[in-house]
């Protein structure tokens, strides 16, 4: 039977890396006595299928793992992960996955992140809705044959809003977040700061994935 | 703002492993709200290595154990992440609450190796405490040592207030007891020391005279932690860890752990069963790590794998084979890769140090392991051996070449990779080497250059610093002069001294040389069987004649014979006898 678990990566977690995630998952479906299925050959490993990597310190209300398992109820398997998952690793939700449910490759596709500014404390919505719109966006990065490739990460993002508060900036940005295409949410906010005016100087203070956008 | 909201706000940003500082692994204790006493528990170097101690896992354990206690774990941050806490005011602070170390009791320290004696002096100012013990007021925690390096207090004395002899699960209870009973009469810090110095086990540098060591009578009932913390990244040794045994029968001459964690003990096998499962099941390992100095010694050694890996997906392993293992495939599931110690190339030196194995044993044990498909085949070495010529550290590479020319002769499909590592003999107190002085930095790169040469190109040769052994070997017999040399070393910028890319000699040889000590003359002095030695004040319970009759053993190349095969009265059993039942 196969099972999609919804969770979140909160608090402490945001500085664990993708690989020590799914040792983190490996090693809590084992003290949970959930058995999984596990692939063949020489060094086998349990067939599990994750969302796309989140970046370091980014936190996630909506993060995903397929995994098979020949256990029967999701609330018992739900029940007995949720007493074996370290502190900050949250359960949504844990449902069997019907024969025409979406896989995560089809899921997936963009995610809306909130991105929390300091330092820009006299910035205005419309200000920097204006220059949002006007702005180029380029981030430089390092391509395939370590050659610099600058690409405009606007392209890779929908809509993208403002909310200007006393002291911070939030950010709400669509931005793609699937298997094969995504915008690294941290360059995004640092492209942010460097090419909106009112941003200048700001710094990044936390990023969390709010939510996902359904492929159109 | 709190240490965390700083850490967050500030510094986790900033620097390499951010996971190594922040805590919140799984089976990591609760704070405690209500505990009278507070234990810091430190481990002198990163976070990966000290999560990686096994005897670190069973102190955590015993004092979160103990009613009123709170332990909570402590590990020498990386210089980046130093360098950031300084700059927003951090001090080092518990993984567990996030507390200041000024906060507790006790600040106790695990010392492993001899190298790591400055990230202790590391971490004592990045708490805002003294490096010595003189300097610390009423208020300021009581500053622990155990471990192996403190079987010789001498180097360290004026460091710490408390040094642990032995092994410190036993001394543990009655010493926080004490404690205990110090705190609710109003008596004061000089108060406990001088009543923590009558228990057995307990050194306390003011007021002890001696020490004896204190060790578990009943093995088979030690604490055992079913769940330690589980690291949220990937540790030196990721893996669940049964201590099958303490101790060791055989004896080599050169090795501390095989006199000073004497005698050997083992636990039932039911036992080691039991706690393996639970170990399993409780931290979700997929594998286990069966521990002891000689674990091939313990006679349901393939039981066990047996059991483990049948009934689960687990890979249960041995920290190190012996060569003279009876039957290889019980005991290793895939030989593909091997690891053996022969120690020394020549039979004479095999001899010396009482490795009780023929070249013989080696070679045939090398071909059946070849011809068993093993492709991978690493050898340990040791030189600067005492006695050692240069035929002694060629005969290294003649064995090593021999192996691999037998593996050529039958026509397997595989090759065998063979790697000779040779590491730099330290004499080590509490051992028949403790009289001899090290061997000199130039005459041990010699040696390993002459080794280098000889090896057939094929072989992949590895090798230790001799320069660090040379500093090791100093701390390691030092006297209480070397305090001082330890702190000037501290002073000049040694941390991490452990790790080779931040250990240097010529802070170390300064260092002595303010001191008033000349490094390497110092490494290299030698004690006469009759002389005082600096450590001879602790007893670890070996006779100090048994020492010298092994050494004098060692130069004639007279073996001696293991534990199991009969007792030759070292002096720990005064039956005469030890009893290896399990
Ligand atoms: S008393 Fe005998 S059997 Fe026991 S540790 Fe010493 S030598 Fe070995």
């Amino acid at each position: 039977m196969k099972y999609r678990l919804s969770y979140q990566k909160n608090d402490s977690m945001i500085y664990v890396s993708h690989l020590d995630l799914q040792r983190i998952f490996q090693r809590s479906f084992r003290r949970a006595l959930v058995p999984v299925e596990y692939s063949t050959g020489f060094s086998p490993h349990p067939r599990f299928v994750y969302s796309p990597p989140l970046p370091l310190f980014v936190s996630s209300a909506c993060e995903f793992l397929d995994f098979e398992s020949i256990e029967g109820k999701a609330d018992d398997i739900q029940k007995k992960l949720a007493n074996a998952l370290p502190k900050g690793i949250a359960i949504n939700s844990l449902a069997p996955l019907g024969e025409h449910e979406k896989s995560l490759k089809a899921l997936l596709y963009r995610a809306e992140f909130h991105i929390m500014l300091e330092g820009a404390a006299n910035a205005k919505n419309d200000d920097l809705k204006l220059c949002y719109e006007l702005a180029e966006m380029p981030f430089e990065k390092i391509g395939k044959k370590k050659k610099a490739v600058v690409t405009n990460l606007k392209q890779g993002a929908g809509s993208v809003r403002f909310e200007a508060g006393a002291a911070c900036v939030s950010v709400y940005a669509e931005l793609d977040a699937s298997f094969d295409k995504l915008v690294r949410p941290s360059a995004f906010a640092q492209t942010l700061c460097e090419q909106l005016e009112p941003l200048k100087g700001a710094a990044v203070a936390s990023i969390r994935k709010i939510g996902l956008i359904q492929a159109p | 703002m709190s240490i965390k909201e700083t850490l967050e706000k500030k510094i986790l940003h900033s620097v390499e492993k951010p996971a190594r500082y922040i805590g919140n692994e799984y089976g990591a204790a609760e704070p405690k709200e209500k505990a009278s006493i507070r234990f810091a528990l430190a481990f002198p170097d990163l976070y990966e290595v000290g999560m990686s101690h096994l005897g670190f896992k069973i102190l955590y354990h015993v004092l979160n154990s103990m009613e009123d206690v709170a332990c909570e774990r402590v590990f020498a941050p990386a210089l980046d992440m130093a360098a950031k806490m300084n700059e927003h005011s951090v001090p080092l602070y518990s993984l567990e609450s996030f507390s200041p170390i000024t906060e507790f009791s006790f600040f106790g320290f695990s010392l492993q190796y001899e190298l790591s004696i400055t990230n202790v002096l590391y971490m004592l100012e990045l708490s805002g405490v003294p490096a010595f013990s003189k300097d610390r007021a009423e208020s300021c925690p009581i500053i622990v040592a155990g471990g192996p390096c403190c079987v010789n207090p001498e180097p360290i004395r004026e460091f710490f207030d408390v040094i642990f002899i032995g092994e410190s699960e036993e001394s543990l209870p009655l010493f926080i007891e004490t404690y205990k009973s110090c705190i609710a009469s109003g008596e004061g810090r000089q108060a406990f020391l001088q009543k923590a110095a009558g228990i057995e086990g307990v050194f306390v540098p003011l007021y002890s005279q001696s020490a004896k060591r204190a060790y578990i009578k009943d093995f088979a009932k030690a604490p055992f932690p079913a769940l330690s913390p589980i690291s949220n990244i990937e540790a030196i040794f990721d893996r669940a860890m049964l201590e099958i045994m303490r101790g060791c029968a055989r004896g080599c001459r050169f090795c501390q752990a095989g006199y000073i964690y004497r005698p050997l003990r083992m636990k039932p096998l039911e036992t080691l069963l039991d706690q393996g499962r639970e170990m399993l099941a409780q931290s979700g390992y997929n594998e286990i790590s069966l521990c002891g100095l000689s674990s091939t010694d313990y006679p349901y050694c393939g039981s066990l794998i047996q059991a483990f890996t049948e009934e689960g997906r687990v890979k249960a392993s041995l920290p190190s084979l012996r060569i003279d293992t009876p039957d290889l495939k019980l005991i290793e599931k895939s030989v593909s890769s091997l690891t053996f110690a022969p120690e020394a190339g020549s039979q004479r030196m095999r001899d010396a140090i009482n490795k009780n194995l023929s070249e013989e044993q080696i070679l045939s044990v090398a071909q059946q392991a070849y011809e068993m498909g093993c492709k991978r085949l690493k050898l340990y070495f040791m030189v600067g051996l005492p006695g050692e010529s240069d035929e002694d550290a060629y005969a290294i590479a003649d064995l090593a070449n021999l192996i691999l020319a037998n593996s050529q002769k039958p026509k397997l499909p595989h090759s065998l990779a063979l790697s000779v590592s040779v590491s730099c003999f330290v004499p080590k107190p509490h051992t028949p080497f403790m009289f001899n002085g090290q061997l000199s930095r130039e005459a041990l790169s010699e040696r390993i250059a002459a080794i280098a040469r000889r090896l057939y190109k094929k072989i992949k040769l590895s090798y230790s610093d001799p320069a660090s052994s040379v500093v090791e070997a100093a701390l390691s017999r030092g006297g209480s002069e070397a305090c001082a040399a330890i702190y000037e070393a501290y002073k000049a910028g040694a941390v991490f001294s452990s790790w080779s890319e931040h250990f240097d000699y010529s802070q170390w040889e300064a260092a002595f040389l303010k001191a008033g000590l000349n490094l390497e003359e110092y490494a290299q002095r030698s004690f006469s069987y009759e002389s005082e030695l600096p450590w001879g004040y602790i007893d670890i319970g070996i006779d100090k004649e048994f020492f010298v009759s092994e050494a004098i053993k060692a130069r004639e190349g007279i073996c001696t014979p293991s534990c199991f095969e009969s007792c030759s009265a070292c002096g720990i059993s005064r039956e005469g006898k030890c009893s290896f039942e399990v």
